[in-house]
């Protein structure tokens, strides 16, 4: 019972803090702007194909390929914003956005369809695994654990012992009263997006170690669901909800089909997307402001 | 009211009206659907009325001496692009191959004498929509003679209604799923084996051979229409082989993580796992049970495992895992043939490799070769017995074959033409060979076997093993 | 003052182009296919126009009333009814369920209804496969309690009109008090309330009017693939489309999703022979291009350039 306990808890932290890592962008822009990234998911895709591109032409490990994801992201980042999302930001109709970014990430996917087919890809890398009498893990699960704590103590500093990162959560706080203290908004909205999407190119990178087979142009909707009930449940405004939120849902997914399992007549691991969806509406009902967002 | 109320209203149903009378004029006058059987209760009006000069919608008339044409059309709908690319080319490969090996003998024996095919073509893009119009394109523009459905179950669904309707002999080589054989579709057949029907047999057979003390089956398949089969069809003929069924559980299609699953049936300790998968998830299961050394001795995954990309990307992990498969290029099928009396038609395995590389294939054929070349086969095969064109006399043929070719033994139910039962898989495992090669062996049938099925080398054990290269 | 001759003025735009599509689908089958499909996109993308374009709710789980509808009409085709009236029955069951969903999701604004919507889809996908409802993930196949039936003049011209119930459906509501109350929390929601309108009335008796004929639409689309399971009758990609029209055309006009629905499927038929495998890249480029330059669609860069057309293009 106690092994049992102890795994669930330990891949369930694991996978969840890659989730909150994956999901953080969507919530830092958000914060800043007010835009629910609707690309995200092809952010995502597009940090995986940049780790599987990294591992096939120069030989680098997804791990080895995240200061690479992280640049690609920003510059993409600052792209989308200066073309797409600043024009749109003012206009009186609070959906343009939404459906801007929805687009594009249509677009992308065919893009990324069209450039590198569908086939599924994947980045055999396997390190052995560390054993105990009960229970193992593999070596680059550890790994990515560790460069998600480093990545979160990285973001850490970036938005609170910068100048950048303190524009960031002022703006967050009240964009008007940054404005009137002489904060760059645009520039600042310019960045929070590039980091935001930075984060997302790394989170797709990290998601590669769990995936040997299966980078294809959509595997960004796989992760959709998750993304939202993460971001939502966490506390969209706010880039450490992520976090909560990530751990969250990685424990639910390894409980639940536990749980379910005692429900006769029903695959409990078909039905478990569909319970974190139930948590979304719930909280989006009840608590629309997460765990860790603002209380209104 | 007022008068411009008024006037809005009447322009509405005038509107209106002139529209529905358009719509009603166009129905009753269109052609009627070509049925002239009562519909299935409940018996509400449902058919349009027919017309006493519908035509009988089959290209060739069927009058008492037939024509020999110059050539054979067969029309093919199928994916060679799009999400479907990979088994739709493939599958086409085998076609071309078929439809040029059987031209450079001359053609098809009509009526004494040769006739070649012509292969009309089309790509649907892996969209069941284009299929549906392009087969519909294929019978009434191109007066195709044979039609050849495109891949995958859900796709021949929707494209057989259209075949049916027309009364156009087809084969479909691509689905599996036993849905197709209970439609009651009349002139269709399939070449392909079905879950619930032949997949598990013979891997469960040799384990029990290999393997006396095996008793516990665990069994997980994946939650679509194919997986689902798959599971059922584990679930029985595991209890008519006797064994425990310990574990059933299906996973989601789009599944990124197994390892609930898996800590749970390692908890159950079983000697054999079924894996009811496609690539993907096949594929996600192996390397999870890696990752978490969880060693059963008998592990079949269904898809994943007959794919030339599993041993690349496991390398030695790989070895030990069974899977079926339905064309390898070791199959020597004719041996079974000539052992059982039974008719050899079309090319051996090695001529169709011939011809795949002729035709400019790259690297090793993969199985979907085998399936779209045994579709051209079956085809010409019914229409030298059948020596006809029409549909009826080619479905006819089609009931009484019983012959081997490339793709293993084709037989269907002359009560149902779509439910093949003579088909056979052949069974492969990855092992480990001289010389540390990564094998990919064929383990059954015994007649063309490769080698011995071996139990699954644990994973501490193969740890210790140096990288193994195919 | 208004007379016959103006009003049939303004509903000829209407007229012109449902004639038209009779006409086209009556030139051979390969046209009826796309007159099909071109109709099928019509009648979904108006019902979204109704909750989209006059209410302001970006509905992105639209899809899920097309699925429902024909899992509802697989389930009482099974059951021996007659497949048209089980279409009908289909679209009721869906706007009962629109009912259920509105009365939970509707509270939420903007944004978040947007999210909770687009979560729907894989939401209801789950339920079906893990609850194991209606076949679970192999569905319901039904060629052998419908095919001799199948009559593709039949399903068009079923569409067809469903497609002008919701024409004059749509004209009904835009001047009636409920769609006066819609275009106002359209503008601003807040204003609206304390005006005095009954939003949660309001809108959802508009989510409900609009998943009446993606239900009947759902019927329709499972008689002719003639298999219903999660992966063929719950697709984005429909609510992607729905959108994309709505916007294209011009959203909250009556002949905007129309003339969206015509082009789309004309642009896409031209796309797929010249570009094959390009159509969604270019749409969504496309969209992107509309949002930022002409976000009133093709209705509203029509009105703005050609003044004369104006009472043709409601």
């Amino acid at each position: 019972m106690f092994e049992l306990v102890f795994q669930v808890l330990v891949y369930g932290v694991i996978i969840g803090a890659v989730y909150g890592l994956a999901t953080m962008g969507l919530n830092l822009i958000w914060g800043v702007m007010r835009v629910v990234n609707f690309t995200h998911a092809e952010l995502l895709t597009l940090g995986a194909y940049t780790a599987y591109w990294a591992w096939v032409l120069i030989g680098l490990n997804p791990i080895a390929s995240i200061p690479l994801s992280a640049l690609l992201g920003f510059v993409i980042g600052i792209f989308i914003f200066y073309i797409i999302i600043y024009r749109l930001l003012f206009s009186p109709d609070i959906h343009s956005t939404l459906v801007a970014t929805f687009a594009l990430g249509v677009a992308l996917a065919e893009l990324m369809k069209v450039l590198w087919t569908a086939d599924y890809r994947g980045v055999p890398w396997a390190l052995g695994v560390i054993k105990f009498s009960w229970f193992s893990i593999p070596i680059t699960y550890v790994f990515t654990f560790i460069s998600c704590i480093l990545i979160i103590i990285i973001v850490y500093f970036i938005l609170y012992r910068t100048y950048f990162g303190k524009s960031i959560r002022a703006v967050i706080w009240d964009s008007g009263a940054a404005a009137i203290c002489g904060v760059n908004v645009k520039a600042t909205l310019a960045l929070g997006f590039a980091l935001g999407s930075a984060l997302a190119f790394i989170g797709g990178s990290l998601i590669v170690i769990y995936l040997p087979t299966g980078i294809n142009p959509y595997m960004g909707h796989l992760y959709l669901l998750r993304c939202f009930v993460i971001a939502v449940v966490g506390g969209l405004g706010n880039p450490w909800g992520a976090l909560a939120g990530g751990l969250v849902l990685g424990l639910l997914e390894q409980v639940s089909p536990i749980v379910l399992g005692y429900i006769p007549g029903v695959e409990p691991l078909s039905l478990t997307p569909f319970l974190s969806f139930l948590i979304l509406i719930i909280v989006l009902l009840i608590m629309p402001e997460g765990i860790l967002g603002r209380r209104r | 009211m007022s008068s411009r109320a008024v006037s809005k209203t009447i322009a509405v149903i005038i509107a209106v009206i002139v529209i529905i009378a358009i719509a009603a004029a166009a129905m009753v006058m269109m052609p009627p659907a070509p049925s002239p059987t009562p519909p299935p209760p409940p018996t509400s009006p449902i058919t349009t009325p027919t017309s006493p000069t519908t035509p009988k919608t089959t290209p060739i008339s069927p009058t008492p001496t037939e024509k020999i044409p110059s050539e054979i059309r067969i029309g093919v709908a199928i994916q060679l692009s799009g999400a479907q690319v990979v088994e739709g080319s493939a599958s086409f490969m085998g076609i071309k191959c078929a439809v040029q090996w059987i031209n450079d003998r001359g053609g098809v024996n009509f009526k004494g004498v040769k006739v070649p095919l012509k292969l009309i073509y089309y790509d649907c893009e892996s969209k069941r929509d284009y299929a549906v119009k392009l087969v519909e394109k294929l019978i009434t523009e191109d007066k195709v003679d044979i039609v050849i459905h495109p891949y995958a179950s859900t796709v021949i669904m929707a494209t057989a209604p259209i075949t049916e309707k027309y009364k156009m002999f087809s084969v479909q080589f691509g689905g599996s799923s036993d849905a197709l054989y209970q439609q009651g579709f009349k002139y269709m057949v399939s070449t392909h084996g079905f879950a619930i029907l032949h997949y598990w047999s013979t891997p469960f057979t040799m384990i029990k051979e290999a393997d006396p003390t095996a008793k516990k089956v665990a069994i997980v398949f994946k939650d679509d229409e194919w997986g689902r089969s798959l599971g059922e069809s584990a679930r029985t003929k595991a209890k008519n082989f006797g064994f425990e069924i310990v574990y059933d559980r299906a996973y989601p299609p789009d599944i990124t993580d197994a390892t609930p699953m898996l800590r749970e049936i390692a908890a159950l300790n079983p000697d054999i796992l079924c894996v009811g998968s496609h690539y993907k998830d096949g594929y996600l299961i192996a390397t999870q049970l890696r990752d978490l050394r969880i060693n059963i001795k008998w592990v079949i995954a269904q898809v994943a495992v007959a794919k030339p990309e599993f041993g690349d990307g496991l390398g030695k992990w790989a070895v030990g895992f069974i899977g079926e498969t339905t064309w390898e290029p070791e199959c020597k099928w004719e041996i079974i043939a000539a052992r059982e009396g039974k008719e050899y038609y079309g090319p051996t395995s090695d001529e169709l490799v011939e011809y795949y590389y002729k035709l400019g294939g790259k690297g090793r054929p993969s199985a979907y070769t085998g399936y779209g070349a045994i579709a051209v086969l079956v085809a010409a095969k019914c229409i030298e017995v059948a020596q006809s064109l029409d549909s009826d006399k080619l479905i006819e043929a089609a009931k009484t074959l019983d012959f081997y070719c490339v793709k293993s033994r084709f037989k269907v139910d002359p009560e149902n033409p779509a439910k093949q039962i003579g088909s056979i898989n052949p069974v492969v495992q990855w092992q480990r060979g001289e010389g540390d090669k990564l094998v990919y062996a064929v383990i059954y049938p015994f007649e063309f076997a490769t080698s011995k099925p071996i139990p699954m080398p644990k994973w501490e054990e193969k740890e210790g093993w140096p990288e193994l290269k195919p | 003052m208004e007379d016959v001759g103006d009003a049939v003025k303004k509903y000829s735009g209407l007229i012109l182009i449902y004639l038209l599509l009779i006409l086209l689908s009556l030139i051979s089958t390969a046209y009826l296919e796309i007159v099909y499909y071109v109709l099928f996109l019509m009648v979904i993308s108006q019902s979204l126009n109704i909750i989209m374009g006059f209410g302001g709710l970006y509905n992105f789980g639209h899809a899920v009333f097309i699925g429902i509808g024909a899992y509802v009409f697989a389930l009482l085709v099974v059951q021996g009814l007659n497949p048209y009236i089980s279409m009908i029955a289909g679209g009721i069951v869906s706007s009962a369920v629109a009912f259920l969903i509105g009365i939970v999701v509707l509270r939420l604004r903007g944004p978040f209804f947007a999210i909770c919507t687009l979560s729907t889809v894989p939401a209801v996908k789950y339920l079906i496969i893990g609850g194991k409802i209606a076949g679970g993930a192999a569905g319901i196949t039904l060629f052998r309690y419908l095919g001799e039936a199948y009559n593709p003049y039949m399903l068009t011209y079923i569409l067809l009109i469903s497609s002008v119930a919701i024409t004059i459906l749509t004209l009904k509501v835009s001047a009636s008090p409920l769609g006066y109350s819609l275009k106002a929390l359209r503008e601003d929601h807040d204003v609206a309330e304390t005006s005095g309108v009954d939003t949660t009335r309001c809108k959802i008796i508009a989510f409900i009017i609009s998943a009446l004929f993606p239900g009947v639409a759902g019927g329709v689309l499972a008689f002719k693939i003639f298999w219903v399971m999660p992966e063929t009758v719950i697709d984005l990609t429909w609510s992607i489309e729905a959108i994309l029209i709505v916007l294209l055309g011009g959203s909250g006009t009556t002949i905007g999703p129309i003339i969206g629905a015509v082009v789309y499927e004309v642009l896409k038929d031209l796309l797929m022979r010249y570009f094959p495998g390009l159509q969604l890249l270019i749409f969504g480029l496309l969209v992107v291009a509309i949002i930022s330059v002409a976000p009133e669609g093709i209705v509203g860069l029509l009105k703005n350039r050609f003044k004369r057309l104006r009472s043709f293009l409601i």
